[in-house]
């Protein structure tokens, strides 16, 4: 749907608007595109998934999990969720500003400031929430955000829902983000405080910007720095600390913001900073103070997680390796990808929409993957996004890869073969 | 329309409309950023774009509607649009 459409679809009195939206979401179920599979057992690299129409699931090979470690159905993590409900239950009965809080939470959050080189972290039900956390925690209408034109939609929401004065930078282009700066301390009146935040690991494409610069300028204009590392932490860095380790800069940026659901393979989320950062954020942000604690279980498996990590750093070279192996094979293959440094791999097709109906095609043949449509990326750059786990063999891979080649070549798809046809 | 100060004033106007503000032409200066400075965000961007484009008969792509950040971004996205009309 492009922007015009949606404008005139969200122009429409509410029932006409809803009774359109259901329709067009019957319609794609009904050709097997929508994307709301549902799924059945553990997470791993092997799952049985079923379509929202059918009643019959089949086994999938899956490249579109972000449990990159494989850390969702481990089970040294499955035995001390197991104790740990033994020991403390299962809810956490209530919010961090109320009865919510407990040892257990704050052993855990002083545990993932220290992946940043960190002093305190609070903890969330999930990324989105967290981001909202960190937005509403530290500013309002008198300071201003910079914010990276990539950035999570939560961010966004976030921004509107506090009323902060935003601009966007592409962090690509580092020099006109300076001017930026500039522009903004020469027009402000009084002493302004500007924050800005930046993606990690850039979930679209697993790539990783020019971190180190970014911070050096923000460091020049004063300006508190909120690194978002979702897609980092557990899959970069030797000790799969994430983007800072990877790119030498830990304890370099003011907070930190990553999930615990993706290379971690639980639930929820944190921001770690200074003490008094997350001070503010533990005793002013809306989003902690009033969401329920996060439950012992979840807790526990974070924290097994972390265990692994720790001891077994060699879980994120295999990742890497798998990764490499797998872009090495799709480029011999003839297939387009960029070569980021996580455990994302997105692949490309010339033709506009094809990617849909490739994916619809994998899916059949029983790989899952993810595909990014216009609007999540800009129109001309729809992709295949292939998440790869440090648990996938290599026989997996090259099923995998066959199987992608295989349709792209029956959709007309690979790279240079449009131009061979019509030669 | 082709005049400069006419499409500023369309723009702002659109602006206006949808934003509930009251910027006027002297207020504002062409390098001023949508977001920071007039309080737009990218979705009602995207409405802004689609009031332009009916008011001035045109049609902007939505890839032509990325990585506009300032007013004198936009008028020129909408002054390119309208060459090409006025050409054909």
């Amino acid at each position: 749907m492009d922007s015009r459409a949606l404008i005139e679809l969200e122009r429409q009195p509410f029932k006409q608007r809803l009774a359109q939206q259901y329709s067009a979401y019957l319609k794609e179920v009904e050709q097997g595109f929508m994307s709301g599979r549902e799924g059945f057992g553990p997470v791993d690299r092997r799952m049985k998934y079923k379509d929202l129409n059918s009643d019959t699931f089949h086994d999938t090979l899956v490249f579109g999990s972000n449990s990159y470690l494989g850390l969702s159905n481990d089970p040294y993590v499955k035995r001390k969720v197991t104790e740990a409900v033994e020991k403390y239950g299962i809810g956490s009965g209530g919010s961090p500003a109320f009865s919510g809080y407990t040892k257990q939470h704050k052993d855990l959050e002083k545990r993932l400031a220290k992946l940043a080189d960190h002093e305190d972290a609070v903890l969330l039900p999930g990324g989105y929430m967290a981001n909202l956390c960190w937005v509403n925690g530290l500013m309002n209408r008198n300071d201003i955000i910079v914010y990276d034109k990539n950035s999570h939609a939560s961010v966004i929401n976030a921004i509107k829902m506090t009323n902060v004065p935003f601009y966007t930078f592409d962090p690509e282009k580092l020099d006109e983000f300076e001017k930026l700066l500039q522009r903004i301390k020469q027009r402000a009146k009084g002493d302004i405080q500007i924050f800005s935040t930046v993606e990690g690991v850039r979930s679209i494409d697993g790539s990783i910007i020019e971190l180190k610069r970014y911070i050096e300028i923000c460091k020049a204009y004063d300006v508190v720095t909120i690194l978002d590392d979702a897609h980092g932490l557990g899959t970069v860095g030797k000790t799969g600390r994430g983007t800072l380790e990877y790119l030498d800069l830990l304890g370099q940026v003011d907070l930190r913001m990553s999930t615990c659901s993706k290379a971690i393979g639980a639930q929820g989320a944190f921001v770690s900073g200074s003490k008094e950062l997350i001070f503010l954020l533990r005793n002013f942000s809306y989003p902690y103070l009033f969401t329920s604690g996060l439950a012992q279980p979840t807790i526990a498996a974070i924290s097994a997680a972390l265990d692994i990590i720790e001891s077994e750093p060699e879980r994120i070279e295999k990742l890497h390796q798998n990764v490499r192996y797998m872009q090495d094979r799709l480029e011999e293959a003839g297939l387009r990808i960029i070569r980021g440094q996580s455990g994302i791999i997105p692949v490309f097709f010339d033709e506009d929409g094809v990617v849909r109906k490739i994916n619809r095609a994998l899916y059949k043949r029983g790989l899952f993957a993810n595909i990014m449509e216009y609007p999540m990326v800009p129109p001309g750059l729809e992709r295949l996004r292939l998440s790869v786990m440090a648990t996938h063999t290599r026989e997996e891979i090259d099923t995998a890869v066959s199987l992608i080649v295989e349709t792209a070549q029956e959709f007309g798809a690979l790279q240079g073969q449009a131009n061979l046809e019509s030669a | 329309m082709s005049h400069r100060e006419d499409m500023f004033d369309a723009v702002l106007d659109v602006i206006n409309n949808i934003k509930k503000t009251g910027f006027t032409r002297d207020a504002v200066e062409p390098d001023f950023y949508l977001g920071g400075d007039l309080g737009v965000d990218s979705k009602e961007m995207l409405e802004i774009w689609y009031e332009l484009e009916q008011r001035l008969n045109i049609r902007v792509q939505d890839a032509e509607k990325r990585d506009v950040y300032t007013l004198i971004e936009v008028i020129t996205v909408l002054e390119k649009k309208l060459d090409v009309v006025a050409a054909a």
